[in-house]
Order: structure tokens, then sequence, then C-alpha cells
């Protein structure tokens, strides 16, 4: 490869991953514990597993329980996840096709149901750790875009593997001898990043290239849908047979027959092979169909999906796949699903996966680390790199907070009380998030990454040994106990946990401090000289531009304020224009956290606004820094929100886009404020 | 050792052209191409399934190679060719190979 282009991906690998590190890494990790999602939470309930068992589901039963609920199942689609690790069914109830139906017709349905007592429990009703920790790892926490962040994560993480092994090619087979753990720290970084990366390589490439697929499949639909003349049903019976509808036929059923009779039949066509979900489509009618969609024995067949659809009336297999004869077409999905979620070789597979997700994490941290040191050198102003190092210390205590919080997080999860489960999720958001804020401020400021990395460590040890002490404790379920149950579910949860204390408190005794850091102080002092050369060096009036620069950011707050004015009225144009006066639920009373949106959004900002005209500390220069980011990202974010949802409302498009530009314009024009009063306070020194 | 800025575009205009061309008209092509192989390969299901995971490979070959271009505005013309044949492709393939 000529040197041009080395040089172009060169850069491009390192811009590309730099942006994306924090978001890898947050990804990466939550998705290593996504591995064990099902059983981290059966771990926290404490139900003792007994798959098997939980298999055999009486549908006929479940069907009246969903009754016994109050549901009105005619012209439905009851879709139903086999139980796992949890030993609960998974029910999702689509809208009905029946157009005679007038409450709430068009609503979707989902819940759990026991599945050995057939007990009926909604999804929230017990939020659990490992859910928390699984829609993290897609960034589910957003509304709406956070799926389409990850994706777009994924492509870009993709763009970086390819551009990485480019980068490499020449040399990938000596360098992946390569360890040079005595020289300077760059060298460690590098080695180890060029090592691990190359260990993780098909990993990776397969994670890439899966999750951008599992988050982004709208992409993939857009061109099939273009083929069949955008007709969506058409593309999905073409290419997704699992997916198939059927229309209403308008004539009910007089009697449903035993439904259990189909799965009999399913389950004596093939051995070895297991539902894992069953559809009962247009429940009632007299097309009425029972389709199962099942896999074979991973062990002995990898790609074993195999389906039957029986029509109801009729008792008659109508169509099916059978799990012994692979078929493109079919299986492209299942290859995606299970390469991404590691369900093939029971949980041996998963702790390799775990091990390659926490590879995978040092390949990102070691970047970030190359990043760094790679720009604190002779010739680099003071200024860049004390930006470069505040960069390095929040990316850092970003990520490496996130172990001991989650460990942290497992602590409280199994001491809650079931008496609190109502609010359960809410507590966990906040235990969890807030936090993790918590943990990544206080590193940050301990601006020391060797600091960040020993105590995100030692605390996250510390904390994670004491989980199996306090499932034991509490529930009894000590790991030794459930290991000689063969309860390994629940020991698998206990024994990462030991093994990830373990393995930390480990590396701590190995970590040296190889080389000492400058000061912080010391750069801090070094810009301000440099600062204050530049100062001597022109004869503009620092107080002048001062006023300028405050007023500019005044006005801006204001801007803001004005502009959240502008939106709530314009929010009251759909009154006017195409809603009833009154929304549903209104009782007359402002709910309150409609008053904290006002509060946090307009009266802020106008805060913000007076403020500025009066204090110019340090403290509140950087405390309304910090506040205009948010805003700006939350600004961002509705603005990208509302082009999904109201995209015909352009005025209110209009508005949010000049409040996104008004955030940009803010934050930097805060920065420049408190530059110019660096230099004003270094000029009168 | 970061890289030597001497190989590196410097112009925003052709930066944010080169990033435009990859992400987004990486994309369309990526998108277009496999519609015109679905209409012109004989099973047009296996290759929209193949659209699955191929059609991110693709694009981010794209995406990468448009970093080599020299002058950002001459690879969107590069593209916009590629994209005019796709989609005269795609026309006669509809014409020729309907799906249906």
């Amino acid at each position: 490869m000529n040197k041009r282009n080395y040089n172009i991906f060169f850069h491009t690998h390192t811009v590309s991953g730099i942006v994306i590190s924090v978001a890898l890494y947050i990804i990466f990790f939550a998705g290593a514990f996504a591995l064990i999602k099902d059983e981290i939470t059966a771990w926290e309930k404490e139900t003792p597993v007994q798959i098997e068992k939980a298999q055999e589901i009486n549908y006929n039963r479940v069907i009246d329980s969903i009754k016994g609920r109050g549901y009105n199942l005619y012209g439905r689609d009851v879709r139903m996840i086999a139980p796992d690790a949890k030993q609960q069914l998974y029910v999702l109830l689509s809208p009905s096709q029946d157009s005679t139906i007038v409450n709430n017709p068009d609503k979707k349905y989902y819940f759990f149901l026991d599945a050995h007592e057939y007990h009926f429990s909604e999804y929230y009703d017990f939020y659990s750790i490992g859910e928390l920790i699984y829609r993290l790892h897609f960034f589910s926490q957003v509304p709406v875009i956070g799926i389409y962040i990850a994706g777009f994560i994924a492509v870009f993480f993709l763009f970086a593997i390819v551009t990485g092994v480019l980068i490499h090619w020449k040399k990938i087979i000596q360098n992946f001898y390569v360890f040079r753990p005595k020289k300077k720290l760059k060298t460690i970084w590098t080695d180890a990043h060029t090592v691990l990366g190359m260990i993780g390589l098909p990993f990776q490439f397969v994670f890439a290239v899966t999750s951008c697929f599992l988050c982004l499949s709208a992409l993939v639909l857009i061109p099939a849908n273009y083929v069949f003349d955008n007709n969506q049903e058409k593309t999905i019976e073409a290419l997704r047979p699992m997916a198939k509808t059927y229309p209403l036929e308008n004539k009910k059923l007089d009697t449903i027959p035993d439904l259990n009779v189909f799965m009999e039949k399913t389950h004596s066509k093939w051995e070895n092979f297991t539902p894992a979900q069953v559809y009962i489509r247009n429940y009632g009618a007299e097309n009425m169909k029972f389709q199962v969609d099942g896999l074979l024995d991973p062990n002995q067949k990898f790609l074993g999906n195999g389906r039957t659809v029986y029509d109801v009336a009729s008792q008659q297999l109508i169509s099916e796949k059978n799990p012994f004869e692979n078929d493109y077409l079919e299986d492209v999905e299942l290859t995606i699903r299970r390469l991404h979620f590691g369900d093939f070789g029971g949980l041996p597979l998963k702790f390799i996966y775990f091990l390659m997700a926490l590879i995978t994490c040092f390949v990102i941290i070691s970047g970030v680390l190359i990043w760094l040191e790679a720009r604190n050198k002779k010739n680099i102003s003071a200024s860049q790199k004390l930006y470069n190092r505040k960069v390095g210390h929040i990316y850092l205590a970003i990520c490496l907070g996130m172990y001991p919080i989650t460990a942290f997080s497992f602590v409280v999860a199994k001491l809650l009380p079931r008496s609190l489960d109502p609010s359960r999720e809410t507590i966990l958001y906040c235990v969890y998030f807030l936090g993790w804020a918590l943990v990544a401020g206080f590193f940050r400021f301990l601006r020391d990454n060797y600091k960040t990395n020993k105590y995100s460590l030692v605390s996250g040890g510390i904390i994670g040994l004491i989980i199996p002490l306090v499932n034991g404790l509490t529930s009894g379920n000590w790991f030794w106990k459930t290991f000689a149950n063969a309860q390994y579910e629940i020991f698998c949860v206990d024994f990462f946990w030991i093994l990830m204390g373990c393995t930390s408190l480990w590396i701590v005794t190995k970590l040296k401090r190889p080389v000492r850091n400058i000061a912080h102080s010391d750069l801090v002092t070094s810009r301000n000289i440099e600062i204050k050369e530049t100062v001597d060096a022109t004869t503009l009036q620092p107080t002048k531009t001062l006023k300028f620069m405050r007023t500019k950011t005044a006005i801006l707050w204001l801007f803001l304020a004005i502009g959240f004015i502008v939106h709530h009225i314009y929010g009251l144009f759909s009154v006017y224009y195409n809603e009833s006066v009154m929304i549903e639920g209104a009782t007359g009373d402002v709910p309150i956290n409609h008053h904290l949106w006002r509060v946090a959004l307009e009266g802020l900002a106008l805060l913000f606004f007076l403020f500025t005209l009066e204090i110019k500390k340090s403290w509140f220069r950087w405390t309304s820094f910090c506040w205009a980011l948010i805003v700006g990202f939350f600004n961002v974010y509705h603005f990208i929100a509302s082009l999904f949802y109201e995209a015909s409302n352009i005025s209110e498009l209009l508005i949010l886009a000049l409040m996104v530009l008004a955030s940009i314009f803010l934050a930097k024009s805060i920065l420049a404020w408190n530059k110019e009063e660096i230099k004003t306070a270094l000029q009168n020194q | 050792m970061p890289a030597n800025r001497k190989y590196l575009t410097d112009s925003p205009w052709q930066r944010g052209a080169k990033i435009s061309a990859g992400i987004l008209g990486g994309y369309i092509i990526s998108a277009l191409l496999h519609i015109a192989l679905a209409y012109w390969l004989p099973n047009y299901k296996l290759v929209l399934i193949t659209s699955a995971y191929s059609l991110y490979i693709v694009w981010v070959a794209i995406m990468i190679v448009s970093f080599m271009a020299k002058n950002g505005w001459r690879l969107w013309a590069l593209y916009l060719i590629i994209c005019i044949v796709l989609a005269v492709s795609i026309y006669f393939g509809k014409i020729y190979n309907p799906i249906n």
C-alpha cells in the first residue's frame, strides 16, 4: 500500500475509533452481561430452573388464562415465545383484524405467563438488572432513536475493523508475536491493541455485521420493499416465511378444538425438536392457524430450524419446513441471530463470548490510550495537551466507571425486597444511571487515568466478590449448593462474578505506574503562560470582547427560553386544527412532571440568562456550559424524534431546528467567553 | 505517531464531500446494487436475503474506498454515474425480468 493510502486509513481508523469508542465500550461491556440476561433474571428471582418441564406448555390452559384476564382474542394473532431460564412464557397479542371490535381494536398487548402455574404478570412487574443491562446494550433507554444510534455505531465499528486490518496487513503476522511490556507506555498499548485486536478479529467482525442487521434492518427492508413494489406484506411473506399472516375470514369457529394436539403432532414428527415460538393466527376464525417454529438441539445440527403450520378447523398440516433440511433463505437470519446471541453452545460458549467481549473492551480502551500517548509529545502545545488529557479523563471515567456500578447494581437488585417490585424499574434506573454519573464524575476529577483504572478494578472486584455472598445470605442459594443441584443458570451468575472479582483483584496486584505523568497543575500553568504570551502579543482590548461575549451568551440563553415557549405554543396548533380540546385521561390538573419539564427547560434557560448578566465566576461558567450541553443533546434528540413522529408539523420542526442551531452557538459562545475570562484574569495579574 | 498531515484532506468542503459520499453515497450504491442483482440474478429471494449482511459489507467497503479519492466532488460525480448506471439496469431488469 502506498504511503498516502496508509496515512489516510490510519487517520480514518483513529477518528472513527475515537468517535465511537465510549459508546462501543458501553455496548460491549453491557453485551457481555446481556449474554446471560435470562440467567441473571432467574438468579434475581430465585426461581428454580427446570427448562425441560417449563417447555411442556398446555396451550389450552394458556388461552384460558389469557381469556380469564378479559382479553377478547377473536381475530388476533397470539405469539408465544417459549420459556427460558426465566421460566415464563412471553405472550404477544397482535391487534385484532376484526373491524367490528370497537374497544381498543388496534392495541397490542404483551405480558408473561408463568410456565408452571400459568400466573399472569405484566412485562414491568419484575424489572431485572439483566433486562436493564440488556437494553443498555442497544441504547434502548434512549427512546425512539437509541437502537439506530447503536446500529450506526456498529456500521462505524465495521469501518474501524476493516481499516484497522488494512493498516496492519503488511506486518500482521510479525506484529502478532510482538509484545514489549518493558518498553514505554505507548508501545505497550500499541502491542496489546494489535495483538488482542487480531485475536478478537473474527468475533468482532461477526458482531459488527450482525448488529448492523439487528439494529438497522430498516435499511435492508427499503431495497427489498422496492423489489416488491412497496408491498410490505409481500416482502415479509417472501423473505420471512415464519412471519406470514393470513387475512381474516369473517366466519367464526363454533368451538375451538384442543390445541395441544397440534403440538403433539409436531413433536412426533421430529426427534429433539424444541419449539421456540408458537403462533396462533386469526384466533377463533374459520381460517385459524396453529404454527410452531422450533429448533433442533444445536449439538445435533447448527442450523436446524423447522416449522409446522396447521389449519385448526380441518386439523390439516398446510405447510412444513423440515429442520433436517437446510434452506439458505431461512437460514441466513437464524445464522445471524445464532452468531450474535451465542445461544448454540450452552453456557461454555457464552463464557467464551463473554471473554471475547471483555477483550474487545480492552482493545477499545487501549485504542484510546494510544491516541492519548501519541499526542503527548514535546512539540504539542500545552493547551492542546490539556485538552487531549481531559478528553482521556472523561472517556476513561465513563468507561471504567461502568464496572463498579454494574457490580453495585447487582447487589442492590438482589437486596431489593419483592414488596418494591412495582417501583423496581425506577429504583434500578436511578441506582445504575445516577450512580454511574457520580462514579464517572468522581473519576474525572481524579484527573489520573492510573488511579481511575486501579480504583475501578478494586471497587468492582470487591463488590463483585460480595455479590455471591449477598445471594447466598439473602436466598440461601450458595453457589456450591446451586452447583450441586445442577442449577447451572443460577450458579453461572455467581461464578461469573467470582471470576470477575478474582481476575480484577489479581490485575490490580500487577498494576504498576510505568511513567510518572506531568502533574495537571503544571500543565495548567504552562498553558496559562502560553495564553499570556498571545494576550501580550495582541493589542485587543479584552474587556470589550469580554462584555460582548457575555451579552452574546445571555442573548442565546434568552433565545432558547423563547424557543421553548414558542414550541409550546406551536404544540397548541394541533388543538386548533385536528384534535379535540381535551386529551385522553385529562383530569383538569396539570401533572407534576409537566411542570418539572417546563421549569427545567424554560425556567432554567431564563435563569441562566439572568445570571449570565450578573455572575462571571468560573463555577458558573462551567455549570452553564454543562447545562447548555445537556439541553443541546436534548434538542438534537427532540428534533430527530420529531422527524419520526410529526414530520408534517413544519412550523414545529423549524423551531426545533433553530433550537439545535442555537444550542450549538450557545456552547461555542460559552467556551469563547470562558477563554476570554481566563485571558483577562491573566492579564490583570 | 498520528498520521502524517500532508496526506490528509485539509479543506472542510472536500472532507465533507468525501464523508458524505462515503456514508450516504455508499448506502445508496449498495442498496441499488442489491436491487439490480435481484432483477438480473436467477433467484431474487436469495439476493435479497443475502443483502441482510452483504448490504452492510458493501456499504462499508465503499465508505473506505471513498477516502482514497483525491477530489471529493469528482468522487460524488463518479458515484452519481454509478447510481445512474445501476438505476438504468434496474429499469431494464424490471422490464425483462419482472418479479411477481
